[in-house]
């Protein structure tokens, strides 16, 4: 009787232990948590990213202010980074709109355009006054989100079918978070 | 009655002694949050990345191994990467470029210099 009185007072003991161990552990992590998101902080240069990006395509397509379409193939068209010596990446979103002055448009481009509803949700969020914008600036995990963004637009002449004629080129480049 | 209060001092003990540890560890933890080196690579990093998108063929960055951002211990090119260990902190994943010419590190005395174009 006496050992096993001694055996149960020892179990409960554990047990007890055990149960302040996992308190202590839980402060302690909650601790750490705090820490943690205090911190962390996310330097954005997507933004950056975009910009070069698009000047870099733009430079690629017509660096003299001439761009050929015939030299880019129908398949070339849809993998524009490729076609300028850029690898694949999951993270970019280049799309150009050729503006002919007759009014055509021939589109080239790689990448996922989905992202760009993104963009525009982060925009409207700002401008509705949701306060998103605020948020998003103070809480890096949810700025990570808004992918980094640059458009801009000159004047080239257009080579197509062999016929050169006046036209805009519209680069726009999205860059998103890195997974 | 002497060996009930020996056990309660063990367990009283070897609590202090748990709980001593859980806060060695969380102690730890939170050092490498508050010294800020992952927001000092991540600088690192993302400046060169930058100055490499936008370089031309044959252009070249030094890197100080003594920087304002710390002591830099390495700096390495994988798979399109750039990976830069500061004061000892060489955890993450770096940060990817983009660039139509080939990029290698060559390190010196006093520095790392990222080179950019044809060997």
């Amino acid at each position: 009787m006496r050992g096993f009185d001694k055996a149960g007072m020892i179990g409960i003991d554990m047990v007890k232990i055990l149960m302040q161990m996992l308190m202590v552990a839980i402060v302690a992590l909650g601790v750490f948590g705090v820490f943690v998101i205090s911190y962390e902080y996310y330097v954005d240069v997507r933004d950056a990213e975009a910009r070069i990006l698009a000047r870099e395509v733009s430079d690629c397509l017509a660096s003299d202010g001439v761009l050929n379409l015939d030299r880019i193939g129908k398949s070339e068209r849809k993998n524009i980074l490729s076609y300028c010596g850029f690898g694949k990446s999951d993270r970019f979103y280049v799309g150009v709109d050729v503006n002919f002055s007759s009014g055509d448009v021939v589109k080239l481009e790689e990448g996922d355009s989905g992202a760009i509803w993104v963009r525009d949700l982060f925009d409207k969020a700002e401008k509705v006054g949701v306060g998103l914008g605020e948020v998003s600036r103070n809480v890096d995990q949810i700025i990570k989100y808004d992918p980094g963004y640059f458009i801009f637009s000159h004047n080239v002449f257009v080579i197509d079918g062999g016929v050169l004629s006046a036209g805009e080129i519209k680069v726009e480049v999205l860059v998103k978070n890195e997974d | 009655m002497i060996k009930d209060k020996k056990g309660v001092m063990n367990s009283i003990l070897i609590q202090i002694l748990l709980v001593a540890l859980v806060f060695v560890f969380l102690l730890i933890a939170v050092s490498e949050r508050v010294n800020s080196r992952d927001v000092r690579q991540q600088v690192i990093e993302k400046q060169l990345v930058l100055l490499i998108d936008s370089a031309d063929e044959g252009m070249s960055f030094g890197i100080r191994k003594v920087n304002v951002g710390g002591l830099v211990d390495d700096v390495q090119v994988k798979d399109s990467r750039i990976f830069v260990k500061i004061n000892g902190f060489g955890g993450g994943d770096g940060y990817p470029f983009f660039s139509r010419h080939e990029v290698w590190v060559e390190e010196e005395i006093d520095k790392f210099v990222v080179w950019v174009g044809e060997r």
